[in-house]
């Protein structure tokens, strides 16, 4: 393309303004759409991981390898001492085992959950998910409790109230109710029981099994987090992303995504139809001028490179004021947040928070316009083809 | 440099059966290198086709035409395209200018087309707006001109890369007396300062008596030459 053939298109585009207007119109908006969508997408895949992953086993869970002798005291009470490193927040080493929790009304069995307190107070579910009283007190002379609200409403237990702790190999005496937590997970509402790591770490003798939930910083990938535990891994330890602990939240976000370029194919073969419209307009506008440049010699080729690079032109500008309107939309929603509590206030995987922030990513940010640009070029291939492909010998004939 | 004409032979028809129109019918013709001639004839004798296979926008069904050593007629698609960017200059009947470039930049067509730098385009094309009057209107837009200067514009551009051939298809069609006879004047008197042949097709009698090379065709086949050399 020559600067003749670059002037040539470019005053084609201006000098039919309203018809260049309206389809940079219809694309912008698209791609803008498509841009702004896909960053609610992922808004929706971070709130979802968050939330899950703080019910859980954090992004990346360290534990002993199956049939490696680490005492759980010894795992929870080294991993208590690390510092995280760079990509991680917090480290949360917890103990967990299984008991009978009896009360004036009845017994509940339960998985005790020992866990640092002052570090995932707030910040995991169901520490931060309490309805009533306090966490439980790692300093109390007597240990302590928080109950899920199903079990409480089993054992007719509130804060404050005391219970009986028992295990297969015995009573371990009496526990107090610190608090009670409700996340909407009935599992865990009814069989979860909070207690201070130190104090599980007594109570739960041979019954216990330990394990360390690693919080990622920043969005850091499961990789990065990977890469950085593993030199802190002792012998017979290893290290689990969540998508491997929780399978069916990866496929699910698996699935928004192949819906979301389904989605996105579907609105590109509409923005490509709208751009083939008006190149094959504008060649059909323009086949006697076509023509007398292919009488005075113009190639076909060339022909052909003209309407694709007026075609380009046209979806790279409104690619790019797409971006814009969709970058400027996602920009703002991110600072207040959308709240899906309407639709998602019983979904396990929105525990946490019902809010999402929208975020660009490379991928969902030039993909809408990359792809839009891709299918106009393709859909304006066939307009471009007609305008070289008529006969030059008629010309005459047509310009008489 | 211009260039001499030679046709032997050639028939050109139109369609296929018995709705076929023979545009053609075994025209020889012979027009020496710098020459000035009217392809004249009522409607549909054959003046336009005449000019497509002079010009390589056609090929013909029999026959040879030959520009300047070269045979159009045995050429493909791409030589065709090459032969006419590099050799022909073409003035239309409704001028066809691009709209959408000034009349320097629509004068400047062929030059870019053919790859020549742009100020030595810009230059020639420059001069022969001045030639023909519309050295002060380079700037303007071809909807902004009169009938005659639009074609005027159109001589300049079929004349901007210097072709040895240049082919009018009745360019003062849609012109009035005056500028028809200026027009015209201007286009021969051009084409014989820049050594280009110049072939006009008409049935303008106002063209056909300012032209002393004549070719009349009837029928599709030529009826008299006049002005000109005898074909072999």
């Amino acid at each position: 393309m020559n600067r003749f053939w670059m002037l040539l298109a470019m005053r084609t585009l201006l000098r039919r303004r309203a018809r260049s207007g309206i389809t940079l119109a219809a694309v912008s908006l698209g791609v803008g759409i498509l841009v702004f969508l896909g960053a609610v997408m992922t808004g929706v895949d971070d709130t979802m991981v968050r939330s899950t992953v703080a019910a859980h086993s954090g992004h990346v869970t360290v534990r002993p390898q199956p049939g490696a002798r680490i005492p759980a005291r010894e795992f929870a009470e080294r991993w208590s001492r690390l510092a995280p490193p760079g990509c991680a927040e917090f480290l949360a080493p917890r103990a967990a085992f299984g008991a009978l929790l009896v009360g004036g009304r009845g017994t509940a069995s339960v998985e005790v959950l020992g866990l640092l307190v002052e570090r995932e107070g707030g910040r995991t579910v169901p520490a931060a998910r309490l309805v009533s009283g306090r966490l439980p007190d790692p300093s109390a002379p007597r240990p302590e409790i928080c109950l899920g609200a199903l079990a409480a409403e089993r054992l007719g237990a509130a804060p404050g109230d005391t219970l009986r702790l028992r295990l297969q190999d015995g009573d371990r005496g009496p526990v107090r109710v610190a608090g009670v937590f409700r996340t909407g997970i009935e599992r865990m509402d009814a069989g979860t029981a909070l207690m201070a790591l130190g104090a599980a770490l007594e109570a739960g003798g041979g019954a216990l099994t330990a394990e360390t939930a690693v919080f990622a910083r920043d969005r850091a990938g499961s990789d990065e987090l990977l890469a950085a535990l593993r030199p802190m891994l002792a012998a017979g330890e290893e290290a689990v992303p969540w998508q491997e602990r929780l399978p069916d939240l990866d496929e699910l976000i698996r699935l928004n995504h192949f819906s979301m370029l389904v989605f996105i194919a579907l609105v590109t073969v509409l923005l490509a139809t709208a751009v083939s419209n008006t190149a094959l307009i504008s060649v059909l506008d323009r086949y006697r001028a076509l023509g007398v440049l292919k009488a005075l010699g113009a190639r076909p080729s060339e022909i052909v490179r003209l309407v694709m690079f007026e075609s380009a032109v046209l979806t790279l500008a409104a690619g790019a004021a797409g971006l814009l309107l969709g970058a400027l939309a996602t920009l703002v929603a991110a600072r207040t947040g959308i709240d899906l509590g309407h639709w998602t206030s019983r979904n396990p995987h929105f525990v946490l928070s019902t809010v999402i922030h929208p975020r660009l990513t490379a991928a969902m940010t030039f993909g809408p316009a990359a792809g839009a640009l891709g299918a106009s070029l393709l859909a304006t291939l066939w307009p471009a083809l007609t305008a070289a492909r008529g006969r030059v010998a008629d010309v005459l004939r047509m310009a008489r | 440099m211009s260039a001499a004409i030679r046709l032997e032979g050639v028939s050109k028809a139109f369609g296929a059966g018995p709705a076929a129109v023979q545009a053609l019918r075994s025209v020889s013709l012979s027009i020496p290198a710098g020459a000035a001639v009217v392809v004249a004839g009522p409607s549909g004798s054959g003046k336009t086709t005449l000019l497509s296979l002079l010009g390589g926008l056609d090929s013909p069904d029999a026959g040879r035409v030959v520009v300047d050593g070269l045979e159009v007629s045995a050429l493909g698609e791409r030589e065709r395209s090459a032969f006419r960017r590099r050799r022909v200059g073409f003035a239309f009947q409704e001028a066809h200018l691009l709209e959408e470039l000034t009349i320097l930049e629509n004068a400047t067509v062929p030059p870019a087309l053919l790859g020549l730098p742009r100020r030595a385009g810009d230059e020639r094309a420059r001069g022969l707006l001045a030639q023909l009057g519309l050295g002060g209107r380079t700037g303007a837009y071809p909807r902004e001109l009169s009938g005659g200067e639009r074609q005027r514009a159109a001589i300049a551009r079929a004349l901007s890369h210097g072709p040895g051939l240049v082919l009018a298809d009745e360019p003062t069609a849609n012109l009035d007396s005056q500028s028809a006879q200026e027009v015209t004047d201007l286009l021969l008197e051009l084409c014989a300062r820049h050594g280009a042949t110049a072939v006009l097709a008409t049935h303008d009698p106002r063209v056909i008596g300012r032209v002393p090379g004549r070719v009349i065709l009837k029928d599709g086949a030529v009826e008299r030459v006049e002005g000109l050399p005898a074909a072999d």
